[in-house]
């Protein structure tokens, strides 16, 4: 049970949110540049699909040390996207909170989960997923521009199961 | 839980970099190509 919904949950299935309110248009979106499939269950197609779920497998991480604020080194490798434009909320000062939402499937992953989260001006965290945690947040100070953040799948085997935002 | 916290600062220079990026490129795509040597 959840004390708040989320203004806006991207998933695989429902990657857009868009809310037209006086004639301004809040606006979000999921864009996934490449994910892994294996062939059998959770790991397949199907499986992923029904889960509602991107699966990163460890063998296609990207390496930690290049700069994946450029455009040439992210284009190489499986990411994440996402764009959120909220002008109506900025308005009224408000901030975002945005859960990463995800699942690491068992504990002897060769490697634990890696994310690398960026900007287009830089690294903003190295993120480890640990077996048994399931999301991580990010907290967006101010909504007066839009902005885009990638997530870099970096290491270890892991589902991505979407992204929450509540305006507060 | 791990937080990442997103600053103003850090989103504006974000989309001064975005928008340096593309003009960039659009200046390359616009600039002259160099004969090849046949």
């Amino acid at each position: 049970m959840s004390c708040l919904d989320a203004t806006f949950t991207l998933t695989p299935q429902s990657p857009n949110y868009l809310d037209d309110y006086k004639n301004t248009i809040n606006y979000a979106t999921l864009y996934c540049y490449g994910a892994d499939f294996w062939a059998s269950s959770p790991y397949d197609l199907l499986s992923d699909y029904a889960s509602n779920r991107f699966f990163f497998d460890s063998s296609f991480a990207a390496g930690p040390n290049l700069d994946y604020a450029q455009w040439a080194n992210r284009r190489k490798t499986r990411f994440l996207q996402s764009y959120i434009n909220l002008p109506n909320y900025a308005a009224a000062q408000k901030q975002l909170a945005l859960i990463f939402g995800f699942d690491v499937p068992y504990s002897s992953t060769p490697e634990p989960g890696r994310v690398l989260v960026y900007s287009d001006a830089g690294l903003l965290k190295d993120q480890q997923l640990v077996f048994g945690d399931n999301q991580f947040l990010l907290e967006i100070e101010s909504l007066d521009q839009a902005f885009y953040l990638y997530f870099i799948h970096a290491g270890g085997h892991w589902f991505f199961r979407g992204l929450s935002g509540y305006v507060a | 839980m791990p937080i990442i916290r997103v600053t103003r600062k850090q989103i504006v220079a974000a989309n001064k970099a975005r928008e340096a990026a593309l003009k960039e490129k659009v200046e390359s795509a616009a600039a002259p190509k160099e004969e090849q040597p046949s």
